[in-house]
């Protein structure tokens, strides 16, 4: 991915050549690990995804075009599309140009993730959590690198790396008048993650309030599911247990 | 293995290394799928106009070890067998008990050709400005206050193969529109929207058969019926549903309780083969409907798609499932696993879902009727494991003594969908659908519908 750096400059100077008075890529490298038992389901993954974002302003027009193909040829391609995108679009009174900061940075580490200590972790605090006749809906542990870079034609060329790490469990629990609402929590320190007993009893003190909290939950179901079709599209959340 | 694949699909030589390799690591199931695509997505908020266009290739890989599963998904096909290392690693983190519905393995080789790629960037902004102009030109009493119109296409190929045989590729091409508008009348804001999307038909659906004049017609009558209407009085009303609005309850609120990784916790668990509803009510999820926005011939495992009765004659026949699920609960294989692309893995969901016709016509639903509500279109809603729902309405119209009169304001309908089926006595004989997109973790194309229903004896305001 960082070998793409060393072409950012050619395709920024094309874009330029080509009529765009602004060249702004972002490109980025995505690695997650994710280990999770959703209702007793396990899932475990491992991937990493590429791809850049090219955004070109021609005065007040401007396009944008992403691409999987980090290569020199689909940097081009995709600064071509946005081109051709910026000329087929009308003019933006309010367009505040691409960001125009120029400068240089570079910020590298190396971040591993070890899917055998989350998968631990996970099916340890899975099987504290499954007692009392609650639902543990899920647990799970999710890692991610991101290796970013921007450049544009102010000449900034900026490098970064961020990374974050998180384990989560969501559960309810039993009440005299049904199912709780959701429990959820979390911790990303890399030492709580390898000892979740602080999220054990963060989660046990948060099942005990809400046992005592919760009346009038009225569905009998063993869980719920909830599902909203908003204004844009179906959306669903499942959220608590009964 | 694979000596001779299907022609023109060069991508399933490197498909192929894949299973090859994995087979050398004593998996025992290995699916490689591969995307690619070019997706495009316009705005136009008022007068301001947004495009972008991405183009995407990438590869899920996902392999079963012991009965575990293990994922992997890259965007770079030098990378695949690294992405298959990594799935295997990933499955050998812990034993599991997956085993998977046995299937015939298909090669075949799906072509819809849209030919979205011949529809120039101008095309696309000319028919968002046309709507938007349309909606500025009906709206005679000036109510309009913002229009939204976003656009969106895709052009593109997916491909599967498995250790199994399978050997499927499938075009993913669809075309889509939303237009949102609001508007205000004295201190009263409303806003409304119109959503349509087609993968079978292509560009000329939203251009011709749900073109600017139709959809600004529709919205502008919806925005005055909800800044003009007189609110509902609070109680028990008769009430004749329209297609759109039952299409969100049979996904909504029944749906999804027959998705089989859901139906075990909801409030159909348990009840397969049970009377559920009156003799007159069927209920299908059909992943071969003719159009339909969910219809494919494939699913993302490879099965053959089909009609699924879900209710069939008032009893619950059938779930809708994977291979695993399948598998699991020993049900029958439904074609129903769908990934939103190759950054996802396949998971039960629903295709085009609908109530079947019944005998009366229309406007015998709503003879007889005193005092009643016609509901025609929904905006917003929420359902749960229950069958419980509530769908905010953005167009209803008062019923006086069988005639349908002024626009009715009732903000939303609530109800349990499984009671509410009891309640059901007459089924028009027209069908209409809705597209729409659902989520479940991930975005997939589906549609609903069914003819106009009459529900007897339901509580609004």
């Amino acid at each position: 991915m960082i070998e793409v750096i060393d072409v950012l400059d050619k395709v920024i100077k094309l874009g330029e050549s080509l009529g765009a008075e602004e060249v702004f890529i972002y490109g980025k490298e995505h690695t997650l690990m994710s280990y999770e038992i959703l209702v007793g389901n396990i899932s475990s993954r491992i991937s990493t995804t590429v791809g850049a974002q090219i955004i070109v302003s021609i005065g007040k027009r401007h396009g944008s075009s992403y691409t999987t193909d980090v290569s020199e040829e689909g940097l081009l391609r995709a600064l071509s599309d946005a081109i051709s995108i910026a000329r087929a679009s009308s003019e933006d009174p309010e367009w505040p140009g691409v960001p125009n900061f120029s400068e240089k940075y570079e910020e590298v580490k190396d971040v591993e993730y070890d899917i055998e200590s989350a998968s631990r972790a996970v099916q340890e605090l899975y099987k504290s959590l499954l007692k009392d006749n609650r639902l543990v809906y899920n647990v799970g542990y999710e890692g991610t690198i991101e290796k970013t870079f921007i450049a544009n034609s102010y000449g900034a060329e900026i490098i970064t790396t961020e990374y974050g790490n998180g384990l989560a469990a969501y559960l309810s629990v039993q009440t005299s008048q049904g199912a709780s609402p959701g429990i959820w929590d979390y911790i990303v320190s890399k030492e709580q993650i390898v000892d979740s007993s602080a999220l054990l009893e963060n989660l046990e003190f948060l099942a005990k309030k809400s046992r005592k909290l919760n009346k009038g939950k009225r569905h009998d179901c063993s869980y719920d599911l909830a599902s909203i079709r908003s204004d844009e599209y179906f959306n669903i959340w499942i959220f608590t247990s009964n | 293995m694979h000596s001779q694949h299907l022609e023109g699909n060069k991508l399933f030589d490197g498909l192929e290394r894949v299973l090859k390799h994995g087979e050398k690591l004593g998996l025992d199931y290995i699916e490689v799928r591969g995307e690619e695509f070019t997706m495009t997505n316009i705005e136009l908020v008022d007068e301001h106009i947004n495009y972008h266009r991405r183009s995407e290739r990438g590869f899920f890989v996902r392999v079963l070890y012991k009965g575990s599963w293990g994922q992997s998904c890259t965007t770079t096909e030098k990378k695949l067998l690294e992405a298959l290392e990594q799935a295997y690693k990933a499955a050998k983190t812990s034993p599991g008990t997956v085993s998977l519905k046995e299937i015939k393995p298909i090669k075949d080789n799906v072509r819809k050709g849209l030919k979205i790629g011949n529809i120039s960037p101008e095309e696309k902004i000319e028919l968002l400005r046309d709507i938007r102009t349309s909606i500025l030109d009906k709206d005679k009493k000036g109510l309009v206050k913002s229009t939204k119109v976003r656009y969106r296409d895709k052009e593109g190929r997916k491909y599967i193969m498995t250790s199994e045989g399978t050997e499927i590729s499938h075009d993913t091409d669809y075309v889509w529109r939303y237009v949102w508008v609001s508007g205000k009348l004295g201190e009263k804001s409303q806003g409304v929207r119109d959503e349509r999307g087609d993968s079978w038909r292509g560009f000329k659906v939203l251009e011709v058969e749900y073109g600017p004049e139709k959809v600004a017609e529709i919205l502008i009558r919806r925005l005055y019926g909800q800044l003009e209407g007189k609110a509902v009085r609070p109680g028990t009303y008769d009430i004749v549903v329209a297609p759109e609005v039952v299409g969100v309850i049979a996904h909504e609120a029944l749906g999804h309780l027959v998705e089989a990784d859901l139906t075990m916790s909801g409030a159909l668990a348990n009840k397969l083969g049970e009377k559920i509803a009156p003799d007159h009510i069927n209920i299908v999820d059909d992943g071969r409907l003719e159009n339909g926005f969910g219809t494919e011939i494939y699913d993302d495992e490879g099965v053959p798609t089909r009609r699924v009765e879900i209710i069939k004659n008032g009893v619950l026949t059938e779930v809708l499932t994977n291979r695993e699920y399948a598998q699991k609960f020993n049900l029958k294989l439904t074609g129903n696993a769908r990934a939103e692309d190759y950054t996802y893995p396949p998971i039960i969901r629903m295709r085009n879902t609908f109530f079947l016709p019944g005998d009366y016509s229309r406007d015998e639903l709503f003879e007889g009727i005193r005092d009643g509500i016609y509901v025609v279109s929904f905006v917003g809603g929420q359902a749960d494991l229950s069958s419980s729902f509530h769908v905010g309405v953005q167009e209803a119209y008062y019923i006086k003594n069988g005639e349908i009169m002024g626009p009715a304001y009732i903000g939303a309908i609530t109800g349990v969908a499984l009671e509410w089926l009891w309640k059901i006595d007459a089924l028009a004989n027209d069908l209409d659908f809705e597209t729409g997109r659902c989520g479940k973790g991930q975005e997939a194309l589906v549609s609903s519908g069914g003819p106009h229903i009459r529900v007897r004896g339901i509580k609004l305001g």
